[in-house]
Order: structure tokens, then C-alpha cells, then sequence
């Protein structure tokens, strides 16, 4: 097994200290790259730390299998596009559009596009969770996140029945709903 | 509004939607308000559990960062002092002599040059200080102690592990060796790491040997190193390069 796939390996077997190598291993060769493109350091750094989070956690979660490339010119692509989307916002000259999409793989801007967007709803989903407590929180993540099915919920969190897995789910989000009134700002 | 369309919405969101429930949820999309409520309300807890595993590990890259002193620049401060005081000095002759002419001095940087502005220690990637914190053995301490610079005392403490079980522990030991400017056992540590079955950390060993090499003043093993290096893909590739560049 070679270096590349040992890491991904280790990052499909959740081991978060392949983040911390991966992540100290690019940051120079980015952030001298990304120099060229923007002035601001601390954005930049900010948008390295995405990129490398979004990679991870796409081969974490089985979305991206196999790698086109090296990790390196991954991490450099992912970067790329958040640059571009940055500066897009900011109003600067740059287009999105510019960007090679065949750079990097669907998954990656969706994932991006999700963790960065200030959805107001999400936002109050994301301070309803917080409040949520076990088993939902868990119950919920194991579904909605992880993409577990719901026998693989059953055996993980020893419930009798796939059954009991759709009923408890089902209590979880009305229960999430009843929270998500409360974090609302209107209190709708 | 019941959980009638939950599995649907679910399968939805999932991407695993026959083409007939496909055109069903497009239907329903467009003329039930409640479905698309519900189907919104589980699109945003996906996206909302999304973005609180993305702050997890925000944060942890976050102290990461503030613990990394490396600098974006390519040379050292210290060294991009001493050129600038060579360059100060450089005007200052100018004047005394009265050249009329404008004066460019281009200064090469030494191999202790580039040796200082390309060295900076290597994470600790084997043990982080907080998983270590519970279990004080000497392994735990001497990664401890790499972490905390103190690199004589983790010098010696990482050369009494057995590397057998720990083969890193070879590797850390030689840039403790480096940080305490014993270049000589660094070189022979990192040998003997890069003869260990399989090291993990094998390019990075490469990659420090060629920087003790050149603090030693051997250039050409430095170059054969870096060489390796810049012609295959993997950590330090650009680094190995524009090095090279430098030294040719």
C-alpha cells in the first residue's frame, strides 16, 4: 500500500490526526499558491482549512472512492474553487464560471456549497440540534449524516426492529420540529 | 402532516428514487406545500448536521494552525534579516565611495542559508499531546516533549524506545537531534528509519536527511535526495524542486 492510500485508508477508518498530516503537509504549497490569487492571509488560510476539511470528509463518508489525481492536486483544486467562489462574492473580477469544473468531483461543491451557505433554516437547524438530546441527536446523525440505512441504525444502537428504528425517527424529527420553533427568530 | 412521505423524502434525499417516485416527488414538489415543507425541513437537518461536524474539525485545524510557526515566505526571518542588513550595507558603500552608478547586489544564499530557511520541525503526526496527556510512559513523553521543543530531552528519551514497535520513534528522534544541532546522529537515525519495513513517514525522512546533508556541506547526496523527491509525487515534491534549483 502505497503512501496516498494508506491516507485514505486511514481517513475512511475515521482517523482524524490524517486531517492534521494532510493539512500540514499542503498549507505552504496552497497558501503560496493562493497568494497569487488573493491578498488576504487569514482568508486564505480560512479557505485551506475548508478545502481540507471537504476533501476528508467526502472520502470519509465514501463519496469520493478512488482519486484522479494525487492528494496534493486535490487539495489545490478544492482550494482553487474557494477561492473563486470567494472572490465571486467579494464582487471581484473573477468569474466561477472560469474555474475547470472537471477539476475536482461534483460532491466536492455540493459539500461546499453546503457547509458555506447561510440557509437561514439550516442555521436554526443547526442551534435545534445542538439542543436536541440522545438517542435522538445520535439517531438522527447516523441517519442524515452518516447515511446509515435503517437496519444498520437497528444494529448500531441495538433496537429490536427496523421498525422501532422509522418510529423513533419519526418522535426524533417532531420533536426536532418543536425545537426548531423555539430557535426560530420570528418563533414561527 | 404524518410521516406518509417520510421513506419517500428520505429515498429522495438519498438519491435512490425509482423514475416513477422520482416524477412523483416532483409532482408532489410542485403542488403540495406540506411535502415540500417536510422534504426542506430534512434537506436542512442533513445540511445543518453537515455544517456542525464541519466546525468539529474547523476548530481542530483552527489550534492546529495556531500551533504551527511555520511562515508562508520561503526564507527564515533570521535569514531575511541577515539580507537585508547585506543590502543596507551595500547602500552604504555605495555612498562612501560615491559610485554614480546605480549599484545591484544580488546575494546567493549559502547552504546554511537554505538550510535554516527550508528546516522547520516536523508535526507531530504519531502521538498529539491530548491523547497523550492520560497515558504519561515514556513514548507519550517523549513526543511530549518534541511537542513542547524540548528536543535534547526528547532526544534522548525517543532513543530509548524500541523501534521495533515504534519505528517513528527513529524519525522524531532525528529531527530532535536536528533541532539540538546534532546533524551527524540525525543523519544515522534517519538511515536507519529509512531502512525500517515500511516506514510511514518515508518521504519526509528523505526530506530531512537532504537538509542534514546540506548543513553538513555534502551538496551532492543533498541533491541526489531532493532529486528522488521532486521527480515523484508526494510530500515536499514543489519544495525538493525549488530547492534543487537553488543548489545546481
Amino acid at each position: 500500500m502505497d503512501n496516498e492510500a494508506r491516507l485514505i485508508y486511514e481517513i475512511k477508518r475515521g482517523n482524524e490526526v490524517i486531517l492534521d498530516q494532510i493539512y500540514l503537509e499542503n498549507r505552504n504549497a496552497f497558501l503560496r499558491f493562493g497568494k497569487k490569487m488573493m491578498g488576504d492571509t487569514s482568508t486564505l488560510e480560512d479557505i485551506y482549512q475548508d478545502a481540507i476539511i471537504a476533501f476528508y470528509e467526502n472520502v470519509s463518508a465514501g463519496k469520493v472512492t478512488t482519486l484522479k489525481s494525487s492528494i496534493a492536486t486535490y487539495i489545490m483544486a478544492i482550494g482553487k474553487f474557494m477561492i473563486y467562489r470567494h472572490l465571486r462574492k467579494s464582487n471581484s473580477l473573477v468569474m466561477l464560471e472560469d474555474f475547470n469544473t472537471a477539476e475536482i468531483d461534483k460532491v466536492f461543491y455540493e459539500y461546499i456549497d453546503t457547509v458555506k451557505e447561510d440557509d437561514s433554516l439550516v442555521l436554526s437547524l443547526e442551534k435545534a440540534l445542538k439542543k436536541l438530546g440522545e438517542p435522538c441527536q445520535t439517531l438522527l446523525r447516523l441517519f442524515y449524516y452518516d447515511g446509515k440505512n435503517n437496519s444498520e441504525i437497528m444494529e448500531q444502537l441495538h433496537y429490536a426492529s427496523t421498525d422501532v428504528v422509522k418510529s423513533k425517527k419519526y418522535r426524533c424529527l417532531q420533536y426536532l420540529k418543536q425545537l426548531l420553533k423555539s430557535v426560530l427568530p420570528d418563533g414561527r | 402532516m404524518e410521516d406518509r412521505y417520510g421513506s419517500l423524502i428520505d429515498d429522495y434525499l438519498r438519491g435512490v428514487l425509482t423514475a416513477e417516485q422520482q416524477r412523483e416527488v416532483e409532482s408532489l414538489l410542485t403542488h403540495d406545500e406540506n411535502f415540500r415543507k417536510e422534504l426542506n425541513f430534512r434537506k436542512g437537518t442533513a445540511s445543518a448536521f453537515a455544517r456542525i461536524r464541519h466546525q468539529e474539525l474547523k476548530s481542530r485545524l483552527a489550534k492546529l494552525a495556531d500551533k504551527q510557526k511555520q511562515d508562508v515566505v520561503f526564507l527564515h526571518p533570521a535569514v531575511k534579516a541577515r539580507r537585508r542588513i547585506g543590502y543596507a550595507a551595500a547602500v552604504l558603500a555605495f555612498c562612501i565611495v560615491g559610485l554614480g552608478f546605480l549599484l545591484f547586489m544580488k546575494m546567493t544564499p549559502s547552504a546554511g542559508e537554505l538550510y535554516a530557511g527550508y528546516f522547520s520541525a516536523y508535526p507531530n503526526v504519531i502521538l498529539p499531546l491530548e491523547r497523550a496527556a492520560d497515558t504519561p510512559d515514556a513514548r507519550s513523553k517523549a513526543y511530549a516533549l518534541y511537542e513542547a521543543e524540548q528536543y535534547q530531552q526528547a532526544y534522548d528519551l525517543f532513543t530509548t524506545l524500541d523501534s521495533d514497535t515504534d519505528p517513528e520513534a527513529l524519525f522524531y528522534a532525528a529531527l530532535s537531534a536536528m533541532e539540538a544541532d546534532r546533524i551527524e546522529d540525525a543523519v544515522r537515525l534517519l538511515g536507519n528509519y529509512g531502512r525500517t519495513p515500511a516506514p510511514k513517514l518515508e518521504r519526509q525522512a528523505k526530506w530531512y536527511l537532504a537538509l542534514a546533508h546540506l548543513k553538513k556541506g555534502e551538496i551532492e547526496l543533498s541533491k541526489e535526495l531532493l532529486t528522488q523527491l521532486a521527480t515523484s509525487a508526494g510530500y515536499n515534491k514543489d519544495e525538493a524542486g525549488a530547492l534543487l534549483k537553488k543548489l545546481k
